[in-house]
């Protein structure tokens, strides 16, 4: 459904970026996106949601191109994006309300979003008041209220503590199970990579292209992290960062 | 809190002892003594004439600060998120932005007229460079996160405008208008010494030149206290318009409030109902009872006795009003994010504590009025 073919990016006056990455994302995979940081992964992000056009290559959704404010996309942006001047329940709400939904639609449905998620109850705080945690609950229920058809996430849980992000990212997957709404990854967490893609692609160099693909077999299972093939494949994909850096 | 009140009455009592020693040295008519300028207060705030300058100047005050709030804004916003409009405007605006807009007094005359109009665009002018260059700055500064995440879920130009834009440009407007008070009741005072007969700036210039001087520290009481009043009220504003500003974090209300856990039980008893009642703004309040004794005590000597009745007086009433207040507000308390935490919301004061507690206060602020005599 996702097709990315051949794309490049590079800053004025020539700082080059990426370097033709192509990669496509079935309906119903996922993927997890590894690289160093500043390797051009956040500009990756940017060029498959709209924001930011390449200069050459092109991204499809379904067979249409992908343009600015594309509807069928829902991105969470490191640092969650969430407006400090609205509340959890605003924050949720703020795509419908963009795409012209009635006030009492909205509200009912963030609030059944944030219930669903565990913020039953946190809907009036603002996100100065919430855990980061918390924080990124309300992002991903931001992205769910808009029932995209696929799920963009820039390093979602790079600031939270290890038993928290572990939480996270079983909700992550719990979702997908639930909705199969097919969803792209990025990292730098080796084991997050192995617990959350379907498939992983790891990006490195400079300008950045796509260094070495990995099929997961075993993702999706409830202890996945706790078996000898997650071990295994995450092994064998530091070993490809290690050898690739 | 008892601390910063002390300190507060500490500055008070220096500056009023500088003020009678300074008087004291002149001995001229010029500076009165503290007293003297308080009691000439206290006697025109009872009359008509005070009150109808004090009008004119807040009216002009407030039409100025309304119309370069109006103007400047959005302008500031505008500048702040278009790069094409702000390159052409910005060297406009720092051209002008040092001139010292109080020259133009005369052209503002000829355009406007001798009557209020030109008054109010001189402080609405000076108040407005001020707004504008603080929310330009400010938009200038909005992470572009907030824009991304906006956009990403396809907003456009307006929406944009209405979700970020004009939030985030917010609070640098009201503290430029916070800042800008001062200024602004300065210029008022200018503005109001030329072509007028009504204001506090001509009530002081008019006692200057009848020589009254206890009169003329009469206007400039009034001015302060327009000053004042004009601060409270944007504070007012902007708590109104920006509450997510005035909020506390996931720390303070995770954790229980430190101090209960080492007091013994009766202490942190009335701790809590301290709490309640926010006792702090009781000792807050204070100081204008004791003013409104330091007056009535010209009429009537003081005894010892009596002001420990109104201490105890003003403390139940406040008690008891404000007791009342979180009862029956406990509704829109638990859901404002403020006031979530209050002891009457999470329980910790059960409804019927609440009521007897409004009772004893009632009963304590009876008997002490009692004791201070009829009315």
């Amino acid at each position: 459904m996702l097709q990315v073919d051949s794309l490049t990016k590079s800053y004025p006056p020539d700082v080059a970026i990426l370097k033709d990455i192509s990669f496509a994302l079935a309906a119903d995979e996922t993927l997890a996106i590894v690289g160093p940081s500043g390797c051009g992964k956040t500009t990756l992000l940017y060029l498959l949601c709209g924001l930011l056009r390449p200069d050459s290559g092109r991204v499809t959704l379904n067979g249409a191109a992908v343009g600015a404010g594309v509807q069928d996309i829902a991105i969470i942006l490191q640092d969650y994006g969430l407006l400090p001047w609205r509340t959890a329940l605003e924050n949720t709400a703020l795509g419908l309300k963009i795409r012209g939904l009635g006030a009492a639609a909205r509200r009912e449905q963030a609030q059944r979003l944030l219930r669903e998620l565990g913020l039953g109850g946190r809907e009036h705080h603002y996100p100065s008041q919430l855990s980061g945690g918390e924080q990124q609950r309300v992002a991903i229920a931001r992205a769910l209220a808009l029932e995209p058809k696929l799920l963009l996430m820039d390093e979602p849980f790079s600031s939270l503590d290890a038993l928290t992000r572990e939480k996270l990212q079983n909700l992550v997957l719990g979702t997908w199970k639930q909705r199969r709404i097919p969803y792209l990854l990025i990292t730098h967490g080796i084991e997050e990579a192995v617990f959350l893609g379907r498939r992983i692609l790891v990006l490195g160099g400079q300008p950045a292209a796509v260094l070495a693909t990995f099929d997961n077999p075993g993702f999706g299972c409830a202890d996945y992290r706790e078996r000898q093939a997650f071990f295994e494949l995450a092994q064998a994909l530091r070993a490809a960062m290690n050898a690739c850096w | 809190m008892l601390k910063s009140v002390l300190r507060y009455g500490c500055a008070v009592l220096v500056l009023l002892t500088a003020w009678e020693l300074l008087s004291l040295a002149l001995s001229s008519a010029i500076l009165p003594a503290p007293e003297e300028a308080v009691s000439a207060f206290a006697g025109a705030i009872k009359g008509p004439v005070f009150w109808a300058h004090f009008r004119a100047s807040a009216v002009r005050v407030l039409a100025a600060m309304t119309l370069a709030w109006i103007g400047a804004f959005p302008l500031g916003i505008l500048m702040g998120s278009r790069p094409r409009w702000d390159a052409w405007l910005a060297p406009l605006l720092f051209l002008t932005y040092p001139v010292p807009k109080i020259v133009l007094l005369p052209i503002m005359l000829l355009i406007f007229g001798l009557g209020d109009s030109s008054k109010i665009m001189l402080i609405a002018l000076i108040l407005g460079y001020q707004i504008l260059v603080a929310t330009r700055d400010g938009v200038l500064h909005i992470h572009p996160k907030y824009l991304d995440s906006v956009r990403s879920l396809g907003a456009n130009r307006r929406q944009i405008w209405f979700e970020v834009l004009l939030p985030a440009a917010l609070p640098h407007g009201f503290t430029a208008l916070r800042l800008g008070t001062g200024t602004a009741v300065a210029v008022l005072f200018f503005a109001e010494s030329f072509a007028t007969r009504e204001g506090l700036g001509y009530f002081i210039m008019d006692a200057w030149g009848r020589l009254t001087y206890d009169q003329m520290f009469t206007g400039i009481f009034g001015m302060s206290l327009l000053g004042v009043l004009l601060y409270d009220l944007i504070n007012h504003l902007e708590k109104w318009c920006c509450t997510w500003l005035f909020v506390t974090g996931p720390a303070q209300r995770a954790a229980p409030h430190p101090v209960a856990t080492e007091m013994p039980m009766w202490l942190q008893h009335l701790h809590t109902y301290g709490r309640l009642i926010k006792f702090s703004h009781t000792i807050f309040a204070l100081p204008f009872a004791l003013a409104a004794v330091v007056l009535a005590q010209r009429v009537q000597p003081l005894t010892w006795p009596t002001l420990g009745w109104i201490v105890l007086a003003l403390a139940a009433a406040r008690s008891a009003a404000m007791g009342f207040n979180r009862l029956v507000d406990a509704r829109f308390d638990s859901i404002n994010p403020r006031t979530a935490q209050r002891p009457s919301v999470t329980g910790t004061i059960s409804h019927g504590a609440i009521i007897a507690f409004i009772t004893f206060s009632s009963l304590v602020f009876g008997l002490s009025a009692a004791a201070l005599g009829t009315i």
